[in-house]
């Protein structure tokens, strides 16, 4: 089978747009799809669309062209009386198939469709052929229908009903038929071994806890603006970490939390609608989260699992992995073999879902998982997972011969895993099963039933979710200015409007979360839209213990010190000038010369004074000035308020002009600029390039002051290389020198000036010459293609001076012509 | 400046000197720190980490953001212990 492109869910959208109530929502069945198939006939073949055609229309419709064959079985398909004349006459186990697209809304993918087939007995195996040569094909009723009545989804291609397999691919039934079916009633669950009593140590979350992270992680990422994403939309691992530390979620169970559970939450975000992640770049529109957090428990929890079967870039027992794989390495379970596994696993649940709530053992649940949905549902290769419970079965893997017992403890080893994680952490942190165990360790033998929240969603459309009684007065507020939250009697949305005015503190989770009222969490709230009146009613509404005065008071000091700090922003700002301002300039005056302009005013002052100075904020400057190595400035006429006013900070001014000088600078950096700044204001006004050494001194006098060195030194030079390296080589030379200026300078420690004449005449040198220099103008020894290419630069390096100096001549030497001394030629 | 600032200006004159208005300008997409009273605004110049944001002032109790610094400001006046409301101009 070709590999299809990967199948694109668009049932969620559509379906949730339908405009049902939350409450119906929540009654429909957790696989639902409403995915349509008529897209599908663009994947038929001549022969089946002639074969669809003739069904529908009759024998002559065989003759007709492809495109004509579509054209008429789509007109077929649209007259209700036909489609209820073809339905009349299905066979019952066609029948029953249609039943089964009924009750999940009208599209399954071929794994969920197989578990169904196969588990209503509607397909069986048959063995053919001879003795020596037998075979086994599937005898089933999809297979016939799909080529009239089940329409094929853009996807994934997977049938084949020979060679043992039973392989549907996805489909989708078609409406007109599918109206007319009943649909097929739930299956139930058995463990073919049950738990043998409940367990000592059990493990729930509460749906209210689960919104409350949700809501939590929301809030995190609304306020980190925007953030980076990788290919695919994920979370970059900055931003994960940094959203990370600042949610600070908890878990009662470490080992249990799903691995980067703050991803897990941001997948269901976007699933949600509520993140959008494009083109490098993520935001998070909250209003999207808080209607999600108004619906019915059941409902939220519902999308969250729908959000879950969807998501790809985060996988159970891995976490986040990458959009892309690498085939000869993979870093990922395949995305649409991850999708049909959870498809196939939530299939198992719903059946769990219709029986009464025992505990049900971990490793005999995945046997029979294994057993109810075949080879193919769950099967992917992956191995290491970040939970690795003990499973005696995989253990003993080797033990078994070739066979169903040895393929199924393979299976548990990888595939057995992955849904361990699956079921007991991800749908354990999101509130839909109650985690078990007895015993610690190796030893521990895990357990798990559905909560009431799971048993509603799975169990959905025939089971419903009690919502528990939630007192109005679920919090405390203390005099310490902490709220007690009290989760088993808050609805989601109200936790959302607690956790929007107080820092919740980290905690390991259970039935009661503290939140803090602090300065900044009042700040945040007032800041996001939130009266004070709006907090005060709030917490005087839901606390049992009223609220506490000193905290009153704290909350009206806190919002009264915001009322006295504005930070306004995109203002159109008029300067008057001279001319004082005009009465007919509309806006709030500001002092005797400025007037703060609406937007609209700013527009219509923008075209009425074009011959004016106008400074865009945001946009280049003008370059209005002109500075020296030694500081001092020139201001061309045309210089704006802005640069005079940056000016006025860092220079002073002088008779003719400004100059920045050490004291200017220096009170500039007390004030707080950095050079960086000064720099940066220079860089913006300036018209030509800022001589380096000014900025040399800007820093040295912001208080990052360089070291240098300027004095006497008695030096030697000598040129030759290997002369250098026999100097340095030499205790007698070497006790002289102070050190080494490479490639060819020597420092002489000043007191022993005498002893290396004497030394420099024993040993045959010529003291007369002179000294080579770098010639400045050429930018030192590197530019000079003559000069050897072994010079070093250092600070030292260079002496500042004139030209070479012919030294003097001492009494009796000859004259020394170019070669002779210390510098050979 | 600084000879005049060091003389008779007073402290809120030294730290952050009123914009020079002598010719008509138009700023757009400024930014202004708004105050109950001078003395808050005082208190603020006078602090390095958020008088480094403060350009000039228009009046006592406004100062105008050196352009482009409103998010640093933002964040200077928070990490001092500071709530300041913000208020954006639509479009901004």
């Amino acid at each position: 089978m070709s590999e299809a492109p990967e199948l694109v869910d668009v049932s969620l959208p559509l379906w949730e747009a339908r405009g049902k109530s939350a409450r119906a929502r929540a009654s429909t069945h957790v696989l639902a799809s409403d995915a349509h198939g008529e897209a599908a006939f663009q994947y038929m073949d001549a022969g089946a669309a002639k074969t669809a055609a003739r069904f529908w229309t009759g024998k002559s419709a065989y003759s007709l062209p492809k495109a004509q064959a579509i054209e008429a079985v789509q007109r077929a398909m649209k007259d209700k009386a036909r489609c209820r004349e073809i339905f009349e006459t299905l066979p019952d186990d066609q029948k029953a198939v249609l039943s089964i697209f009924k009750r999940y809304g009208g599209a399954l993918l071929g794994e969920v469709l197989e578990c169904e087939v196969r588990i209503r007995g509607l397909a069986r195996e048959v063995q053919y052929g001879e003795a020596g040569h037998r075979f086994t094909r599937w005898e089933e009723p999809v297979g016939l229908m799909q080529r009239r009545l089940l329409l094929m989804r853009a996807g994934r291609s997977r049938y084949s009903g020979y060679g043992g397999e039973l392989r549907y691919p996805d489909l989708a039934a078609h409406r007109g038929i599918l109206s007319l079916a009943e649909a097929a009633g739930p299956l139930t669950w058995k463990a073919h071994r049950q738990a043998a009593s409940p367990p000592r140590v059990t493990h729930l979350r509460g749906p209210s806890e689960v919104a409350l992270d949700l809501g939590r992680i929301a809030r995190e990422l609304e306020a980190m603006g925007s953030w980076k994403t990788n290919r695919g939309g994920s979370l970059a691992q900055s931003a994960l970490n940094r959203l990370r530390k600042a949610a600070r979620l908890s878990y009662a169970e470490e080992a249990l939390r799903p691995p980067e559970c703050e991803s897990l939450f941001y997948e269901i975000l976007r699933g949600l609608g509520a993140v959008q992640a494009d083109d490098g770049d993520g935001s998070i529109d909250l209003t999207v989260v808080e209607g999600h957090l108004s619906l019915p428990a059941a409902e939220q929890a519902r999308l969250w699992v729908r959000a879950w079967l969807q998501c790809r870039l985060w996988q159970d027992g891995i976490g986040v992995v990458p959009d892309r794989d690498n085939d000869r390495d993979p870093v990922r379970i395949p995305p649409a073999d991850l999708r049909a596994s959870r498809e196939a696993l939530v299939w198992a649940l719903c059946r769990v879902a219709q029986t009464p709530g025992r505990w049900l053992d971990l490793e005999t649940f995945l046997k029979d998982l294994w057993e109810a949905t075949g080879d193919e549902a769950i099967n992917f290769y992956w191995h290491g997972y970040s939970w690795m419970p003990v499973i005696k079965m995989a253990e003993e893997k080797e033990k078994f011969d070739r066979g169903p017992k040895r393929s199924l403890a393979f299976w548990l080893e990888q595939e057995g895993l992955w849904a361990a994680n699956a079921t007991l952490a991800t749908l354990a942190y999101l509130g839909l099963v109650e985690r078990g165990r007895d015993g610690s360790g190796r030893k521990a033998r895990y357990c798990f039933r559905l909560t009431p929240l799971g048993r509603a969603v799975f169990g959905a459309p025939e089971l419903r979710y009690e919502e528990p009684h939630v007192a109005p007065k679920f919090l405390k507020v203390l005099p310490n200015h902490e709220v007690l939250a009290y989760l088993e009697s808050a609805r989601p949305a109200e936790l959302w409007t607690l956790g929007r005015m107080a820092e919740r503190k980290p905690s390991a989770g259970g039935p009661v979360e503290t939140f803090r009222l602090t300065r900044e969490s009042m700040y945040n709230a007032l800041e996001s839209g939130m009266t004070p009146q709006d907090i005060r009613g709030f917490l005087s509404e839901h606390s049992q213990s009223g609220l506490p005065e000193n905290v009153a008071h704290s909350m009206t000091t806190w919002a009264g010190k915001r009322e006295s700090l504005v930070l306004r922003t995109g203002l159109a700002i008029l300067a008057a000038g001279d001319g004082g301002l005009s009465s007919e300039v509309r806006g709030r005056r500001i002092g005797e010369r400025f007037v703060l302009l609406s937007r609209t005013a700013g527009k219509r002052a923008l075209r009425a004074t074009t011959g004016s100075i106008q400074i865009h904020y945001g946009k280049s400057t003008r370059a209005c000035w002109w500075v020296e190595e030694n500081g001092s400035l020139r201001v061309a006429q045309e210089a704006d308020s802005i640069a005079a006013a940056r000016l006025g900070r860092i220079a002073e001014r002088t008779g003719d002009g400004w100059r920045i000088t050490a004291p200017s600078v220096a009170k500039a950096a007390r004030e707080g600029l950095t050079a960086e700044r000064i720099e940066g204001w220079l860089l913006e006004h300036q018209a030509a390039p800022i001589p380096a050494m000014l900025l040399v001194s800007i820093r040295n006098w912001a208080g990052r002051g360089q070291t240098a060195f300027a004095g006497d030194l008695a030096m030697l030079q000598v040129t030759n290389p290997e002369t250098c390296e026999a100097i340095l080589k030499s205790p007698r030379f070497r006790g002289l020198l102070a050190g080494h200026i490479p490639p060819d300078w020597f420092v002489i420690k000043t007191d022993l000036r005498a002893e290396l004449d004497r030394l420099l005449d024993a040993t045959g040198f010529h003291r007369a010459g002179r000294y080579r220099l770098a010639d400045l103008s050429t930018g030192g020894p590197d530019s000079d293609p003559a000069a050897p290419k072994r010079r070093g630069r250092t600070g030292l390096g260079y002496v500042v001076g004139g030209p070479a100096e012919e030294p003097p001549a001492a009494a009796g030497d000859e004259a020394l012509g170019p070669g002779r001394g210390l510098l050979p030629a | 400046m600084t000879e005049d600032r060091a003389g008779s200006a007073s402290p809120l004159d030294r730290l952050l000197p009123l914009l020079d208005a002598s010719r008509q300008e138009l700023h757009l997409g400024a930014a202004v720190l708004e105050s109950a009273d001078p003395a808050q605004l005082l208190e603020l110049a006078a602090n390095p980490k958020i008088g480094r944001y403060l350009l000039a002032r228009l009046c006592d109790t406004v100062a105008l953001v050196d352009p482009g610094r409103e998010e640093e400001l933002a964040a200077a006046l928070l990490a001092a212990g500071h709530t300041p409301k913000r208020s954006r101009e639509a479009g901004s």
